[in-house]
């Protein structure tokens, strides 16, 4: 294998990002650091278990057809995944940037990405717009899937659903007319789309200090 | 109405509190209402218009839940402070004891906080009050006192956020200006940042506090309540990691897992190794969301605050959170970590500058009022 490692590109909260070539193409080296905080035992079971399971959860989501970046390569002794490069900019970055309308399409576009995943029974585990990378003709593409894991539990997915809720909650104040967007898609692709909805409301009650107001239309 | 006869009102009105049930307003509180209202009318302001440059003096009330807690603060300085905590005899708060307590308490703390005062009692700009988050018995035992005092001093009142006044109080005396905060307590945890123009809550349980854990194993090992410092004692000898569930949701966690998986294993395994193995898990799951925020929002500083920002294993973890993140790293002092009256008065202080108000008749509490439909004018 040829790998050329190139810059340091960004340090996530989980893991470190190289950039780098292999084949001639533009790839990025993703290695999960052991952390300082957390026991080493504790920490060397966490980080194998994500590193597997976004091994295991990219591989089949590729598989499928869901947008999603190319696994290249795996290396267990250094914690480090070998990942395709998907030129774009952070669903975050593009929300300050894109009309509402714009936004909508682009919302719905996600909601199909994930409907795809869930119908699959594959779940992210941390669906956030921090996520999902904006390509070209706003395409969406997922990304980081450590927490993610391969159930049919409706909990599982419906918890993906109020993550992302939460998250748009905490920096738009557009949330719900993205969120009803993300529906519109996501109930294309997913045949339980409605019912799962359904359960992120159910969860959503379980919280502290929930207003009627602030649920989940 | 002379200074005297304030005095003696003041009394009397520290004896009727004693006898506050619910919402019900003492008699004395009705006449002082129709004063109050009047002067309102007659003047249409209740402060001095050369207050601009002088420092407010804030008179705060905390009783949320456990703690009855009296304060008062000039601008930024904490001039008295005094608090009574409910230790329950036996299991955890009951809502009802707990503000059979505060009722009880309310009167001679203030008692000692007027005796101590080095000024006169003309002197207090306005009264702070804790609205809520809390139980909701105990919020209206605090909101009944902090309304009859501004009645009685025609001061303005402010009702305060609990949570946000955890926030605003590690603001004021750490260094931290505008940090990712990590509020962990007996009754809340959240990871709270200020962003356009509100805190948002950016992860939070999904079911129970970090403290309400800690005390609900503490519970069951037969420790009594809080039992949070007595687990941070007992993990010190505690070597054995025992395998947990690690429950994180993005940047949202859960507890009561981890805390049933702990129960299961109090008659196999030593008591200090389960100590131990919860405090590993739950804090690691807490430094993760905290590192994971802090890398979204690329704040500059975390700020350690809450009742559990006592524990120092804690605070070690978030240490090694915020060099990895290179961030500073603050963390409230031990003894206003918890719940205080100097938090609410300080906010107190805050929203005086901003003429942050609200009118007696508008001043029922809220409960359920969370950190982020609090309107931040201040900030």
């Amino acid at each position: 294998m040829m790998i050329v490692q190139g810059d340091f590109l960004v340090k996530g909260a989980e893991a470190s990002i190289y950039t780098g070539f292999f084949l001639q193409s533009s790839v990025i080296i993703k290695q999960r650091l052991p952390k300082t905080y957390r026991m080493q035992q504790l920490d060397q079971t966490i980080r194998l278990q994500r590193l597997r399971a976004e091994a295991r959860i990219m591989t089949s989501a590729w598989k499928i057809g869901i947008q999603v970046p190319v696994l290249l390569g795996i290396n267990i002794d250094d914690q480090s995944l070998l990942i395709e490069e998907i030129p774009g900019e952070l669903l975050f970055t593009v929300m300050s940037s894109t009309t509402r309308i714009a936004l909508e399409t682009i919302f719905e576009s996600v909601g199909q990405q994930v409907g795809l995943l869930h119908e699959n029974d594959l779940i992210h585990g941390d669906l956030t717009v921090f996520n999902i990378i904006i390509g070209e003709n706003n395409t969406p593409w997922l990304i980081d899937f450590g927490l993610g894991q391969v159930s049919v539990e409706m909990e599982r997915k419906a918890d993906d659903l109020l993550t992302f809720y939460n998250t748009l909650k905490a920096i738009s104040s557009d949330f719900q007319v993205l969120f009803e967007a993300f529906q519109v898609g996501y109930n294309k692709e997913y045949s339980k789309g409605r019912k799962t909805i359904e359960h992120t409301k159910k969860i959503q009650s379980r919280a502290r200090y929930i207003l009627p107001e602030e649920r989940l239309e | 109405m002379s200074l005297i006869s304030k005095k003696a009102l003041l009394k009397e009105l520290i004896n009727s509190v004693q006898d506050v049930k619910d919402r019900s307003w003492p008699n004395i509180m009705i006449g002082l209402h129709v004063d109050y209202v009047d002067t309102l009318n007659s003047n249409s302001k209740l402060i001095d218009t050369d207050m601009e440059d002088k420092k407010p003096i804030i008179l705060g009330f905390e009783g949320t839940a456990h703690t009855a807690g009296v304060a008062v603060v000039r601008g930024e300085e904490i001039i008295l402070n005094e608090s009574e905590t409910y230790f329950p005899p036996l299991g955890g708060i009951h809502p009802r004891e707990a503000s059979e307590f505060l009722g009880k308490h309310f009167p001679t703390l203030l008692e000692t906080i007027i005796a101590n005062l080095p000024f006169d009692v003309e002197k207090i700009d306005a009264v702070a009050f804790s609205r809520g988050p809390g139980l909701g018995p105990c919020l209206r035992i605090t909101a009944t006192i902090a309304r009859a005092i501004s009645l009685l001093l025609k001061k303005p009142l402010i009702g305060v956020n609990h949570c946000v006044a955890h926030v605003e109080l590690g603001r004021i005396i750490t260094p931290a200006v505008d940090p990712m905060v990590l509020y962990c307590s007996g009754g809340n945890t959240q990871l709270i940042s200020f962003l356009n123009g509100k805190y948002r809550i950016l992860g939070e349980t999904l079911d129970i506090a970090i403290g309400n854990a800690l005390d609900t194993l503490g519970r069951k090992l037969g420790l009594p309540h809080p039992g949070g410092p007595h687990i941070e004692r007992k993990a010190k000898t505690g070597k054995k990691l025992l395998p947990l569930p690690y429950t994180i949701k993005g940047m949202s966690f859960s507890f009561s897992g981890v805390v049933t998986a702990a129960q299961k294993l109090i008659s196999q395994q030593d008591v200090a190794d389960i100590c131990y193995s919860l405090q590993e898990y739950t804090f690691s799951v807490l430094a993760e969301a905290t590192e994971r925020a802090l890398s979204c929002t690329k704040k500059e500083s975390l700020l350690l605050t809450g009742g559990v920002a006592a524990n120092m294993r804690l605070q070690e973890m978030m240490q090694n959170v915020a060099t990895e993140q290179s961030v500073e790293f603050f963390v409230v002092p031990k003894n206003l970590a918890g719940d205080n009256a100097a938090m609410i008065a300080l906010t107190g202080v805050r929203m005086f500058e901003k003429r942050d108000f609200i009118t007696v008749d508008q001043s029922h509490v809220k409960s359920r009022w969370r950190t982020d439909n609090v309107e931040v004018s201040w900030f």
